[in-house]
């Protein structure tokens, strides 16, 4: 034998040894750390024989609705930068367990139309939708390191700013509601500035591709179909954004956002509420410009209670709160 | 399958070990097996493509060897028009008929030939041009036909240069097939320094400057001077990394495996000039224009005029060998300006530099600044969506960059840059190209590897530890293509 390969084998062992004992500590941590999709998941799964309100989306959802507020048992399924795609299979795979549901709240952002998870620098989150909720993506390779390793899926630099807080869970988790809502911490610097609003418009700019409308408006579709399907109302909104995020949006896509989904909702007999420029919502109410803060979001959800489900179900129907 | 993917890790090992593993008379099928995995990792469906060429070269060597005279000729030009004509097909149809149609229209008649919608074969530009490059060295009688199909076939889909070179000469890289490679200790390890810093390269900092680089070129229009100058710096620094970074791990990963590819990259950005320049960026294209363009059209041995008339055919070409676009064609013709523009006034900038009495270091340190603008300028083009996008930036390149320098370096009221870029990578960016920049200086007097080598152990294996830490830390693996491949 080459004793060339001896040595070498020997020598690789050895310097692999010290970063294969850190790799193996920090998977075993990582794989005890909850986050917002574990802890959904379990908080979901727990309540599927009570939930009536069901209210889907993106982060504007996660830190914008509050199912406490609503006349009836609520939960907030939505994540950051879920987008329409997942919206639509996690109701599918959960709609046959929901007895109750009546309604589906379905937010649609300036940017959902426009993009899928796998175009931004949020891809990541496809891996944690397919070890948790199992809901696969035609980008998702056998090959990709984040199926074999949690220190992949959540990226080594993540990981290692968890080891430096003793792999404690997420900040996030922390703030997570039993219903699927969290209220936005305040940011240390004021976010609600005319700059941050332009770089925050433009970066959702950034993931605007035209030919994602056709598969993004399929999925909506689907999920409309599925849910028609059952007798659970659909319910469509855009969610409110402050007046500075508003003056920087693409006045083109803001029609054709809401073109799209009036002609949606027309051809489904659906609701549709467009929140975008509200000025029931001043900047007090936003913890940065698409975002807003708890006192915003308790008011947006008594708003969404009142006009997309007591007006539509009636006062008499309605149940205990959460 | 790409270089910076988990996926490619797995792939190499396999490979590698099982390359050693098996007797010196299979590995040939080895490799030639692993290289069709790997490119059937990208769009299965061309391997067809690259199986045609293969089989028309294949033959083309063999019976242009046989032949003699005119007839000679003739099959060499058939193989030549083959190659171009797939590449043709596939890169430059839309090209051409959409050109067709603007002339058309101009006249007032419609052009009815309809647009093809095909996908480029990935690295179609640099496989064509190995292959070409077998033909006309039979044909030159510099290399004997390739009788082996499965060894020829190999010649051009050898994994590690399939998609993005280096492009081998046949006289360099055929004959190490029937070599038999044993597993050396020295080229191993240094074959993975290599790799490795080829990845370092990759993704701690092209990929994070291409945040920058593609915020902005996607719309320049919405940017401002400062904005649009750091985004041509960085792209020239991107481009440069993903390149060099994609060829040092295809060197890097041959070497392991015993072969030996050519240096692709010579620090260009420590060029003196565009001429060196083009000695020290993408060699192994610049020489394949030399030896199979420059030269048979007369080179430098015609006159003046002609001697300019060739150099800028040839950058002419390169720009078009880029990419179907007129923003490759003008990227090369300016290059093909500067040189020519370079010969022009090389005796009165010469005479210039004696009667300044310049010291020789500052003379080298503007030598370099200035080539380094030069081609920095040229990539705009390059890399701009439009020739319109690549004019505005042009023209806004200086707006307001001066003042906003100013202001920020004595701490005046500024308005943040319009850039999605956090501070740690602002901070990285420009670190990690001035580690590698130190890294390029000191290899102009010593090789990193020797340096390495003579070093302790412990110190050694403390830098090894330190590049990996930087890679899975602070490296991009958003399986963000490599730039070159799209040629």
């Amino acid at each position: 034998m080459n004793r060339d390969i001896p040595k070498f084998l020997f020598k690789t062992i050895l310097f692999l040894l010290p970063l294969v004992i850190v790799f193996g500590y920090v998977e075993w941590q990582l794989r005890g750390m909850k986050t917002t999709y574990t802890i959904k998941k379990r908080d979901f799964e727990k309540q599927l024989d009570s939930v009536e309100i069901l209210v889907l989306g993106s982060s504007h959802a996660l830190y914008g609705i509050d199912p406490a507020q609503f006349s009836w048992r609520g939960y907030n399924l939505s994540n950051s930068s879920q987008t329409l795609y997942y919206d639509a299979r996690l109701t599918e795979k959960y709609l046959s367990r929901l007895p109750l549901v009546k309604s589906v709240i379905i937010p649609v952002s300036y940017f959902s139309l426009w993009y899928r998870l796998e175009d931004t620098k949020d891809a990541w989150r496809m891996y944690f939708y397919k070890k948790f909720w199992d809901i696969g993506n035609s980008e998702i390779r056998v090959t990709d390191s984040e199926n074999f390793s949690y220190t992949m899926l959540y990226s080594p630099k993540i990981a290692f700013h968890y080891w430096q807080r003793g792999f404690q869970d997420t900040n996030v988790t922390g703030t997570l509601n039993y219903n699927g809502w969290i209220p936005a911490k305040p940011h240390e610097v004021n976010q609600l500035t005319d700059s941050l609003a332009r770089i925050r418009v433009e970066s959702h700019d950034f993931v605007h591709f035209e030919n994602r409308l056709n598969d993004n408006m399929r999925d909506l579709e689907r999920l409309v179909i599925v849910l028609k399907k059952r007798n659970i109302d659909p319910v469509l909104i855009t969610t409110p954004v402050s007046e500075l995020y508003a003056r920087y949006a693409d006045q083109e896509v803001v029609t054709k956002n809401e073109n799209l989904l009036k002609n949606l909702a027309k051809r489904f007999n659906l609701q549709y509420f467009n929140y975008f420029s509200d000025t029931r919502f001043s900047l007090s109410d936003f913890n940065d410009n698409d975002h807003l803060n708890p006192q915003g979001a308790i008011k947006f959800s008594k708003i969404l209670d009142e006009e997309a489900l007591s007006k539509h179900y009636g006062n008499s129907r309605r149940f205990k709160k959460n | 399958m790409l270089f910076n993917s988990f996926h490619f890790l797995l792939f190499f090992i396999v490979v590698t070990t099982a390359y050693f593993a098996l007797p010196q008379r299979f590995r040939w099928a080895w490799l030639l097996l692993a290289s069709c995995y790997f490119y059937m990792a990208f769009v299965p469906v061309y391997i067809l493509i690259l199986g045609f060429t293969i089989i028309i070269d294949y033959f083309a060597g063999i019976w242009i060897e046989k032949a003699e005279g005119k007839k000679r000729k003739s099959l060499l030009i058939l193989s030549l028009v083959s190659n171009i004509a797939i590449l043709a097909v596939f890169k430059y149809y839309n090209f051409l008929n959409g050109n067709l149609s603007y002339v058309l229209n101009g006249f007032g008649y419609q052009n009815h030939i309809p647009e093809l919608s095909i996908l480029l074969p990935i690295g179609l530009s640099f496989h064509t041009f190995q292959a070409m490059s077998y033909t006309i060295e039979v044909y030159r009688g510099h290399q004997s036909a390739e009788r082996h199909f499965g060894i020829y076939a190999l010649y051009v889909m050898f994994y590690p240069q399939l998609v993005a070179g280096p492009i081998e000469r046949p006289q360099n890289l055929l004959h190490q097939f029937y070599e038999r490679h044993e597993f050396r200790y020295e080229r191993v390890v240094s074959g993975l320094q290599l790799m490795m810093w080829g990845l370092f390269k990759k993704v701690v900092i092209a990929d994070r400057l291409a945040i920058v680089v593609d915020q902005v070129f996607k719309n320049p229009q919405e940017f401002g001077g400062p904005e649009l100058l750091i985004a041509t710096i960085f792209f020239t620094f991107q481009i440069y990394c993903d390149f060099s970074g994609y060829s040092d791990m295809a060197i890097g990963a041959a070497r392991v495996m015993g072969f030996d590819l050519m240096k692709n990259f010579r620090r260009p950005y420590f060029s003196q000039s565009i001429n060196e320049f083009w000695t020290r960026w993408h060699i192994s294209l610049s020489t394949w224009f030399k030896d199979y363009l420059y030269i048979p059209l007369g080179g430098n041995r015609v006159s003046v005029p002609h001697w300019y008339l060739n150099l800028l055919a040839v950058f002419l070409v390169s720009g078009l060998w880029h990419g179907a676009n007129w923003t490759f064609i003008i990227w090369g013709a300016l290059h093909g300006f500067y040189l020519i523009f370079g010969l022009m006034t090389k005796a009165l900038r010469e005479k210039t530099w004696q009667l300044l009495k310049i010291p020789n270091f500052v003379q080298s340190f503007l030598k370099t600044v200035t080539t380094f603008a030069l081609v920095a300028y040229a990539w705009i083009f390059f890399r701009a969506q439009t020739v319109g996008d690549a004019l505005f930036i042009s023209q806004n390149l200086f707006k307001g960059t001066g003042e906003y320098f100013l202001k920020k370096l004595s701490g005046g009221d500024i308005m943040p840059l319009a850039i999605d870029f956090q501070t740690s990578d602002w901070l990285l960016a420009f670190g990690a190209i001035m580690f590698m920049e130190a890294v390029h200086f000191i290899q102009r007097r010593r090789s990193i590897p020797q340096l390495l080598q003579s070093q302790p152990t412990a110190l050694r294996w403390a830098v090894y530890y330190a590049v990996i830490v930087v890679i899975f830390f602070f490296g991009k693996f958003a399986s963000r293509e490599f730039i070159y491949f799209q040629f």
